[in-house]
């Protein structure tokens, strides 16, 4: 069991998210970081789709209730554990009663604590991630609050019981290290990869150039939903109609007051503004943490491209993957 | 093997920045462990009896070394600060610096507590066993 101990909303239970009942009307959910999360999991031993918990809002405080390993990947929330600072993308257990406090980090939104055998919530649907707008999965279909005790699956991993000395753990390089994309300019400004969506021909020319040329803020109404955008106004060279039709995380549309729209995680599976691109499926984790207030930049790519990023985001993983079973040989202790 | 072979290769393990040792032969196993926070040998053995023998502790310089090979790194790549510098106050078993090791991120851990007077590996040091990362003006009474 972990006990949440901080005021802090917003957090919930997370894992790959419910991708297959989009037809049915039921919005993805998941993490909005799945690659911290995956490898979160890969660090913990447990399978790719365990459910952690996405810390959005610092700081963060929970308490072990028993001996537990656990993970910490996504954002660098400078965490520490009795007085002890514990790296980003990094493995290590608690004994029980150890009190973990994660803080707000300097760059990254998103902190994902997960621990060896998963936050055991019940599955619906498939997945145990919490679907806010349907106020069900996760714990009781909501965000966390103080107080709230976490049930832990039983674990695969083979430090979990019973070592008398804690060692140090050990971490992992992060995706956003070993999978870089765009110049070097800082924490402010996050790149992803576009293609262009089916409307994308209907803009006025130089509406284009802006889009893919110039930064877009990401604005205060930005959450797991989507996130709202301001920049240069994008128009269209004739008013469009369209029927609500299905779309999917990563979609942008553009609604008529001309700035852009990024649906994400907990977006309605429908919707009837014209979409100019689509953020491609390897991108989207750097959107997770991507935040407020910090800027977006849209680069064009094919879909060709966009496959092999996706390559490139398994490569990343199946290398954790090979690595750290490599390193526990060698008799890690964590 | 007598005792005074033992303690020799205790010494040697020490020296090295070992953690342990196991030695064996048919019906006859010796492991030797260094704990690095209590600087306390212990020797097991198949056929001798267990035998523990404390260090005089002092106040002195001691060098934290690497226990795997691999490339130093004095910064975790997502902070700006490293984990240490010289004059940091560090405790027994805390992390000093990372040990690259394709994408793992190995920890290199103070034996000891005391105050850093010398960073000896540089970043980008492609380190191997038992080499001196820092050396600590260790605590102990």
């Amino acid at each position: 069991m972990i006990e949440i101990l901080s005021t802090a909303g917003m957090a919930s239970v997370q894992d790959i998210g419910r991708d297959n009942y989009l037809r049915y009307g039921v919005g993805n959910a998941g993490a909005m970081d799945r690659v911290a999360l995956i490898a979160g999991n890969i660090l913990l031993k447990n399978q790719d789709n365990a459910a952690a918990i996405e810390v959005v809002i610092f700081p963060f405080k929970v308490r072990f209730l028993e001996d537990t390993v656990y993970a910490l990947t996504g954002a660098d929330a400078n965490a520490e554990m009795d007085g002890e600072s514990i790296p980003p993308y990094w493995v290590r257990q608690a004994k029980r009663n150890q009190v973990l406090t994660l803080s707000a980090p300097r760059s990254g939104a998103r902190v994902y604590l997960g621990v060896a055998g998963g936050i055991d919530v019940p599955v619906v649907l498939g997945s145990r991630s919490t679907q806010l707008r349907g106020e069900f999965g996760g714990h009781q279909g909501r965000t966390l609050r103080q107080g709230d005790l976490l049930p832990v699956g039983s674990a695969q991993h083979p430090k979990s019981v019973g070592q008398a000395n804690l060692g140090p753990g050990f971490g992992i390089g992060p995706p956003q290290i070993s999978l870089p994309l765009g110049d070097a300019v800082g924490p402010s400004r996050t790149f992803v990869r576009v293609l262009p969506a089916a409307e994308y021909e209907y803009y006025e020319e130089e509406s284009l150039d802006l889009f893919w040329s110039t930064d877009w803020k990401i604005t205060s109404q930005s959450d797991r939903y989507g996130y709202r955008l301001a920049g240069n106004t994008l128009v269209p060279k004739r008013d469009m109609e369209l029927r609500s039709h299905g779309i999917v995380p990563g979609v942008i549309q553009v609604p008529h007051n001309g700035q852009p729209i990024i649906q994400l995680r907990d977006a309605q599976p429908s919707g009837g503004y014209p979409k100019i691109g689509t953020v491609i499926e390897a991108d989207l984790w750097r959107l997770g943490q991507a935040r407020p207030g910090s800027f977006l930049r849209f680069v064009e790519t094919s879909y060709e491209d966009a496959l092999l990023a996706s390559h490139a985001v398994r490569d990343y993983l199946n290398r954790l993957r090979r690595l750290t079973d490599l390193y526990d040989l060698c008799g890690a202790q964590i | 093997m007598d005792l005074n072979e033992l303690q020799q290769l205790s010494t040697w393990l020490k020296a090295s920045g070992l953690g342990c040792l196991e030695l064996s032969r048919p019906g006859k196993t010796v492991k030797i462990y260094v704990s690095t926070d209590l600087d306390v040998e212990v020797i097991e053995s198949s056929d001798v009896e267990v035998q523990t023998k404390a260090v005089p502790t002092r106040s002195s310089l001691i060098d934290v070394k690497t226990k795997i090979a691999g490339i130093f790194l004095p910064t975790h790549p997502m902070r700006e600060t490293p984990f240490v510098s010289v004059g940091s106050r560090v405790q027994a078993n805390s992390i000093v610096g990372l040990l690259k090791i394709g994408c793992i991120y190995s920890p290199v851990v103070s034996s000891a507590a005391g105050i850093v007077r010398k960073v000896k590996a540089n970043s980008g040091d492609l380190l191997g066993y038992g080499e001196t990362v820092l050396t600590l003006e260790c605590e102990c009474e």
